[in-house]
């Protein structure tokens, strides 16, 4: 045996740009790439942009995004299809500015022009293309790749004869979300021809980036290792076969992490989290470096391979540490120094943490077979005073690669939500997946539309849950005024609507539940953070605070309801107050304004 | 960018008021008060914000003849009838029994009278004849839930008696004309033995508080909609605002209307005779119809949108504020000719913002104090000048300050446009609530638009420099035409589009480019 070098390793180290080799970053040399071809997962958007190309009518088709998003590999991808190319290979040259296929299947011919990235065009060039591309007596599609920023200068440039605020419907099409359906939404027809807009930046990509990591693990370029001496204790081997070891579990766990990230802080491209996966992979080591590290290691048995997995583990690479200490030089990625910033793995109960330091197992969670060493040694650090750092190794670990054991499920669920700092992103995830309340039933559904009813409550009332009747099931739309300069005991109750009024809702289309009023008279879109602070809020815990783009989605919400149920003139002679008595209880009075006749009842 | 203002300035057009017939019925003060003289009768510094937008409001919801038709009279409308010479005047509510019934019991004790003690437990019991509760006790938890809910709805309090406090001005049946109790007088006087007696230490033309900086609003945009050649958008303009501004007196506050009404005529015998039924407005500049304008577009935006009425008010009060600082800035750049040109914006001067939490020593902080120096030393300036001031009259500068220069520092700091409230280092800043007030009041509901317009916008309607382009038009307003471009480079809008993204308002769709949406 000797040792050899494995290419697969120096690609996959080049997808980052943590060392200076981060050639492999972009499409267009993606697409040469024989190790990119099984890594690729496609897009379901091409076939709908073929489709779109080359049906009956003639279209201008623009996909833009952020740098990274997958645009050129899209458009990579419908060149391929166009042309009768196999996906799975390798384009052999690489592709103009402007391509032109002349596409034809049994019924239809068709001319279909791709430009590749109109920003690096002139401003000059970029007009006239676009003025040839929807001119109606050159028949034929457009599909135009373009950074957002050039594309709208353009458009405002071309449309500027066109009547109708344009800019404003130009803008509200980019940031329409994608997720099937029909392309109506992403039209404008204003134009001499079609123009369909897709803005991959809003495109969800958190699945097919998970996917990633499982198609980087099992690449077969791997292969090239057999036969390597380094093999039994090669530290890049070791971090992918636990990852392998593990399966589904920790595609699951690097899911839910991008998960939070993107509802929680911000969305990561596709390119950043190749980047992130690359780099936690390899931990930025190269092959010979694996090698280097086998044969220098003064660890001897099974301590060489501790010593060696140790370094790179994926559990620290992935949320930006090396042996429980920060690594800086890896928070120029994005998605780590995001992953930072929300601090994940601080302690979660104290069985948990007794859990952590003992001999007998770590609770509900069992590891792969290849981390067991590694554990134990840090089983061990940990228990000491100044093991901090440790006990938030270990549970890096355990949350990436523990698979609950049978019977052990709610205390995974505790550390798993704990972890994640969400009661509901699991559930949420579930959702997305099966397009549908999976993991709620009808009385679930029900139950968790009472709390979010409750907790509407307090939010416009100002009055706390616990001040009202324990069966109350109306939720008051009270006058409250908004500068809050002055405390209102009691209010005047403007619209009372029963709970029954209202449903949960799952829409495939936005991949949100919806809280719906009289069956979608008013929806109000339950996203993550507003889903979890409702939880909370509705647990008691103190101090969650919403930040201020749900309050003001949630005051939307409720000047919606009062829009549609505007009281007639004739039905404002009852008066509906909401007063807190002395001992906090919540009452409501009712009376009747009789103006006529100057009197004043009391229901 | 900048060029220099070397013309000599025009100062006729400046000075010739709205409406003319104003002329005849010139006070003291319009002569004496080089504030007035400039800016219009009047504003004053002890308005509080609130009572900007109900003194507005007041004016324009209330009648403006003694006709009884509600078609011909005036009410709700925003435009004067200019053609007949008589003084424009308007004849305000004082809603004097609902205000002894809801905050007598809440007014300071020692303002408090023998005699309005005694009207007031009579109105009780008046009130408590129309009650149907089986119980005085029920009775009595009827009457106090009742003045604990207008209790709610009280605008300005503060040490005040019952009689000048004022409610917020959420409904027409809220809305009153400022009323004054002369407590030293009266408690003087010991012939007075019931309320008809006390009438007379009930005064209405004050202008404390009420102090005629609503009217002088209001009267900015009657100067702009009286005008009969107005072309047809104009037109528009005034009658969807009348029309708007009208649903949200109107409709604001549900059954709230029905029940003072009640409360009103059970005590219609607690009213006040000595006070004049009308009162007079006063005057603007004609040459303020530029900032009207721009007042009134943002107004339409801000009442077109479908927020619930009370966060209109209270987006309104806002830009009465706003209006306020605006017209000071407006109209004293008009006499001041020292200073230079902004291109893309009219008012030709500028406010440098900056983060609030920026450090001491950076850049925009300092940039932003000097803004906020420059333009008190403007406001300051052009009140000495000589080519305001009557010289043959005696006239008072103290007095100016107080209806002039002092106004802009107090109210900017009131709505957080200015910071610290008190202290050194005072500089021009956005919070959340006012970059809030700029999304509604600059795009239309509904609209999206690129984050650089939006920097445009904000510059084009209040001179409001956030970055690029506009700050260095404003650091060459300042005089730092040399560091401009250095400066500009080192401004960073970060803390802007953050605090509009927590806000819901921006959208980041990719390469760089964002977007603001006003939601509606």
């Amino acid at each position: 045996m000797e040792t050899q070098r494995n290419d697969f390793i120096a690609y996959v180290n080049s997808l980052h740009n943590l060392g200076a080799d981060g050639a492999n970053a972009l499409a267009e040399s993606q697409a040469l790439n024989r190790y990119f071809v099984e890594l690729y997962e496609p897009f379901p958007l091409v076939d709908i942009v073929v489709q779109a190309l080359t049906d009956y009518q003639d279209r201008v088709v623009v996909l833009t995004g952020h740098a990274g998003d997958g645009k050129s590999t899209v458009a990579l991808d419908v060149l391929k299809q166009l042309r009768g190319l196999p996906a799975n290979e390798p384009l052999a040259h690489a592709v103009n500015e402007l391509e032109i296929v002349q596409w034809q299947n049994n019924h239809q011919y068709k001319i279909v022009s791709i430009v590749k990235d109109m920003s690096e065009l002139t401003a000059k060039t970029r007009l006239e293309w676009i003025q040839k591309a929807f001119n109606r007596n050159e028949s034929g599609s457009w599909l135009i790749v373009s950074n957002t920023g050039p594309l709208l200068n353009t458009l405002a440039e071309f449309c500027r004869h066109i009547p109708g605020d344009m800019e404003s419907q130009i803008l509200q099409r980019l940031d329409q979300s994608y997720s099937g359906g029909d392309l109506d939404q992403h039209t404008l027809s204003q134009f001499p021809k079609n123009l369909v807009i897709f803005n991959m930046a809003r495109l969800d990509n958190i699945a097919i980036g998970a996917k990633l990591l499982t198609r980087l693990v099992n690449h077969s370029g791997w292969q090239q290792c057999v036969g390597c001496i380094a093999v039994p204790t090669c530290p890049l081997l070791l971090n992918q076969q636990t990852l392998k070891a593990a399966k589904v579990t920790v595609e699951n766990r690097v899911r839910w992490i991008y998960q939070r990230l993107t509802t929680y802080e911000q969305r990561l491209t596709l390119r950043q989290m190749v980047a992130h996966l690359a780099l936690s992979l390899t931990g930025g080591m190269s092959c010979e470096q694996a090698k280097q590290h086998v044969a220098l290691s003064s660890a001897e048995g099974i301590g060489k391979d501790i010593d060696g997995l140790e370094q790179i583990i994926f559990s620290e690479g992935f949320f930006g540490y090396r042996k429980g200490q920060p690594w800086r030089e890896a928070e120029s990625l994005r998605a780590i120094a995001l992953i930072r910033r929300l601090v994940f793995g601080g302690p979660v109960a104290v069985n948990f943490e007794r859990q952590l330091s003992v001999n007998t197992g770590i609770g509900w969670a069992q590891l792969p077979e290849t981390l067991s060493g590694l554990n134990q040694c840090w089983q061990s650090l940990a228990s000491e005073s100044v093991g901090v750092r440790w006990r938030f190794a270990q549970r890096r670990m355990i949350y990436l690669f523990g698979e609950s054991t049978p019977h052990a499920e709610s205390s995974a669920a505790i550390f798993l939500d704990s972890f994640l700092q969400s009661p509901h992103l699991r559930n949420f995830d579930q959702w997305q997946c099966d397009g549908g309340f999976s993991t709620f039933s009808a009385t679930e559904q029900r139950k968790f539309c009472k709390v979010c009813l409750r907790v509407l409550l307090e939010i416009f009332s100002g009055f706390s849950a616990g001040q009202f009747q324990s069966y109350q099931d109306r939720l008051y739309l009270t006058l409250r005024r908004p500068d809050r300069a002055v405390v209102q005991p009691t209010q005047l109750v403007i619209v009372i609507l029963g709970f029954h009024q209202f449903d949960l809702y799952y829409d495939p289309i936005r991949r949100l539940p919806l809280l719906r009023f009289n069956e979608g008279k008013v929806v109000l879109e339950l996203t993550l953070p507003l889903l979890d602070y409702i939880q909370r809020r509705h647990s008691g815990e103190l101090g969650s605070d919403l930040a201020r783009i749900h309050l003001a989605q949630l005051e939307w919400f409720r000047s919606e309801l009062l829009r549609v149920n505007q009281k007639k003139q004739q039905d404002l002679t009852e008066i509906g107050l909401l007063r807190a008595g002395i001992d906090g209880q919540v009452h409501f009075y009712r009376y009747f304004l009789d103006e006529k006749n100057q009197r004043l009842e009391r229901e | 960018m900048t060029q220099k203002d070397s013309s000599k300035i025009d100062l006729t057009g400046v000075f010739t008021r709205f409406p003319a017939s104003s002329e005849e019925s010139e006070l003291k003060a319009d002569k004496t008060n080089p504030a007035i003289r400039l800016y219009g009768r009047r504003f004053y510094k002890d308005q509080t914000p609130v009572e900007y937008l109900a003194e507005f409001l007041l004016v324009f919801a209330s009648p403006k003849n003694d006709k009884n038709d509600n078609t011909t009279n005036g009410t709700y409308q925003l435009r004067i009838d200019t053609n007949n010479a008589k003084i424009p005047r308007y004849y305000p509510q004082d809603r004097v029994a609902l205000k002894l019934f809801a905050f007598f019991p809440s007014s300071k004790l020692e303002t408090r009278h023998p005699v309005h003690r005694l009207a007031y437990l009579d109105a009780l019991e008046l009130i408590k004849e129309c009650l149907t509760d089986s119980t005085d006790e029920d009775k009595n938890e009827t009457i106090r839930l009742i003045q604990s809910l207008f209790n709610g709805f009280v605008g300005v309090a503060k040490n005040r008696t019952w009689a000048t406090h004022s409610f917020l001005p959420v409904s027409t049946v809220f809305l009153a004309r400022e009323l004054d109790w002369l407590q030293s007088k009266a408690i003087k006087d010991s012939a007075l033995k019931n309320w008809y007696d006390a009438d007379q230490y009930f005064t209405g033309d004050r202008h404390n508080f009420m102090a005629r900086g609503g009217e002088l609003l209001f009267l900015q945009l009657a100067n702009l909609f009286s005008e009969p050649d107005a072309p047809p958008e104009l037109f528009e303009l005034c009658n969807r605002l009348q029309k708007e501004l009208y649903k949200m007196l109107e409709e604001a506050i549900g059954s709230i209307g029905g029940l003072v009404r009640f409360i009103e005529n059970k005590l219609e015998k607690y009213k006040i005779n000595s006070i004049k039924p009308y009162a007079n407005l006063g005057w603007v500049p004609l040459a303020s119809c530029t900032e009207a304008l721009l007042f009134a577009k943002e107004m339409d935006n801000i009442c077109m949108s479908t927020l619930g009425s009370l966060e209109k008010l209270d987006l309104l009060q806002t830009l009465c504020c706003m209006q306020v600082l605006r017209s000071l800035c407006f109209q004293a750049r008009r006499v001041d000719n020292t200073e230079k040109r902004t291109v893309g914006f009219v008012g030709q001067y500028s406010w440098i913002v900056t983060d609030p939490e920026a450090k001491i020593h950076t850049p925009i902080h300092q940039m932003a104090q000097n803004s906020f120096n420059d333009i008190e030393a403007m406001l300051y300036r052009v009140l000495r000048k000589k080519e305001i001031l009557d010289l043959n009259i005696k006239f008072s500068v103290a007095e100016g300050d107080k209806h002039g220069f002092k106004i802009f520092r107090k109210i900017a700091k009131e709505i957080g446009l200015v910071i610290p409230k008190t202290g050194s280092g005072q500089r021009f800043t956005l919070h959340q609530g006012l970059l809030r007030f700029l999304v509604a009041a600059l795009i239309k509901p509904g609209e999206r638009i690129r984050l650089t317009h939006f920097y445009q916008r904000v510059f084009s309607h209040y001179g409001i420099a956030l970055g690029g382009q506009e700050l260095a038009i404003a650091l060459a307003w300042s005089g730092n035409e040399s560091g401009g471009e250095s400066y500009t480079i080192s401004a960073n809008t970060a803390w802007i589009e953050e605090a509009l993204q927590q806000g819901g308002f921006l959208v980041e769709l990719s390469d760089a480019v964002s977007i603001v949406h006003n939601p509606g």
